[in-house]
């Protein structure tokens, strides 16, 4: 019995360590995390700093699905404070929503192309995020860290004009998206097919995401339980079957299109009106309150305690990693440690997430 | 120019920039410190990477050293950093650089990394 150590993705985040047995088979393996841990939640739930000031450092927790987060946490506190954010809050949370899973994903099936070493493939996903990226960049002004959200609202709406500049690109990227999936498809199919399959009974498997719509349920925050914009939106959840690593990568390509599909309608019929629910005095109605979001991994849950002077006393964030890491221990029973990067790159883990509480 | 990314605490921000960065300049990110040319660090150090990187120190050598974002630059953003990054030679001794922003988009990671001599034995600045 040998154990191997190996690191995967970004470097020095994680530690797979794996006891490897006779015919090269893995029989058993562990994550090792925590390597990053800032204790954001101690930080925050200090009981001194105020709901605005935390959005801040919300969106600190995670570099890759910081808008979700945000969303979470100023859902939760408008929740509490009974506010409601004004049609072109929701509609822009819902927008800035679908570009940053576009982009997540897209970062995902860039790793695992570069993984397979498919270096044209690799070029063309990793193109369209860079023009996903330009995009959410004339409408915001940021790539990463939008600094959109804020209690009531959102701090800024683009303009007309970028809207409708940025509505443009968007209908002309769902079409290249399309084309990827078929460039895609073709080579990594083959190389996916089989591996690292989820085991457990899909209706066992609570927690909704791209993992969970791999094993045909069509199980997603969006639908299920509409926030911000999604109750007007008309959409079907993406899934796929099998529960292996290539029906994960299916349900990312089909999202990837789907998104840039739904943030180029919304932004098509932006609404008028104000960005920010202005009360002349908001009360607190209840002291902690809960609210889910689907982030581009799945389910993201934030619980908030407040204190009546709108200050924070307890916060609690469920992240979508939290969830995936057994499942990916269970999956590498049984195959060859040779294909560990590409089962572990295909559950997309974000450690910085899953360290940061 | 090949690059060695220590993600010593941070939010996976800079590092999608550092990415970023690397793809679309055609620089290569590698695992072992001593291929590379330079050396970029992100986050503030937290106490379990400061025993990762005492490990590492052995194979690393001194190279130039550019601190990416406002977590590395300042080495504190919501509490002091778990450790203290100056005690590791190899990231002082051929001279460090910053990029500031949170993150630092491409462009300016660019910028900061530019013109970097190939050697890390010149001191710079």
């Amino acid at each position: 019995m040998t154990e191997l150590n190996l690191k995967v993705q970004f470097p020095e985040v994680f530690q797979l360590q794996l006891e490897v047995g006779a015919g090269q088979r893995i029989e058993s393996a562990k994550l090792i995390h925590g390597f990053s841990y800032r204790p954001l939640e101690r930080i925050i739930a200090s009981g001194e700093k105020d709901v605005h000031e935390t959005v801040y450092i919300v969106e600190r927790i995670c570099g890759l699905c910081s808008h979700s987060h945000t969303t979470a946490f100023c859902q939760a506190v408008e929740n509490a404070f009974g506010l409601t954010p004004p049609p072109p809050a929701a509609v822009l949370r819902s927008v800035t929503a679908e570009l940053e899973r576009a982009s997540d994903h897209l970062l995902n099936l860039a790793e695992v192309s570069h993984l397979l070493g498919l270096e044209d493939v690799f070029k063309s996903v990793f193109g369209l995020r860079r023009e996903i990226g330009r995009v959410v960049k004339g409408l915001l002004g940021r790539t990463v860290h939008f600094g959109l959200n804020r209690i009531g609202g959102v701090n800024l709406v683009p303009s007309p004009e970028l809207r409708e500049q940025a509505a443009t690109s968007l209908d002309r990227l769902a079409l290249s998206a399309r084309e990827l999936v078929e460039a895609y498809s073709g080579p990594v199919r083959p190389e996916l097919t089989g591996l690292g399959i989820v085991k457990d009974d899909p209706d066992r498997v609570r927690s909704t995401g791209p993992h969970v719509r791999a094993l045909g349920r069509p199980r997603d925050i969006r639908a299920d339980s509409p926030y911000a914009a999604y109750g007007f939106l008309c959409f079907k959840p993406v899934t796929a079957r099998g529960g292996d690593a290539w029906a994960r990568t299916e349900v990312r390509l089909g999202e990837v299109v789907q998104s840039l599909g739904l943030a180029g309608r919304l932004l098509e019929s932006f609404p008028e009106g104000e960005a920010l629910d202005r009360p002349e005095r908001a009360e607190l109605q209840t002291d902690e309150s809960v609210s889910l979001v689907e982030a581009p991994r799945g389910e993201d849950r934030h619980v908030v305690g407040l204190t009546p002077e709108g200050l924070v006393r307890k916060l609690s964030v469920t992240v979508p990693t939290f969830r995936l890491i057994p499942l990916l221990e269970q999956a590498l029973v049984g195959h060859d440690p040779d294909h560990v990067n590409l089962i572990t790159a295909s559950f997309d883990l974000c450690l910085a997430c899953r360290d940061s509480m | 120019m090949k690059a060695k990314v220590f993600n010593i605490g941070s939010c996976n921000g800079c590092d999608i920039e550092v990415w970023a960065w690397a793809w679309g300049g055609g620089h290569q990110l590698v695992d072992d410190p001593e291929e590379a040319d330079l050396y970029l660090v992100t986050g503030s150090l937290t106490a379990k990477n400061a025993e990762r990187l005492e490990e590492m120190a052995p194979r690393c050598r001194p190279k130039p050293v550019v601190l990416i974002g406002a977590c590395a630059a300042s080495q504190r953003l919501f509490r002091p950093a778990e450790a203290d990054l100056d005690g590791f030679e190899f990231l002082t001794k051929a001279g460090r650089r910053v990029v500031f922003g949170c993150p630092p988009s491409p462009e300016e990671i660019a910028a900061g990394t530019g013109q970097l001599p190939a050697t890390g034995d010149q001191t710079l600045d």
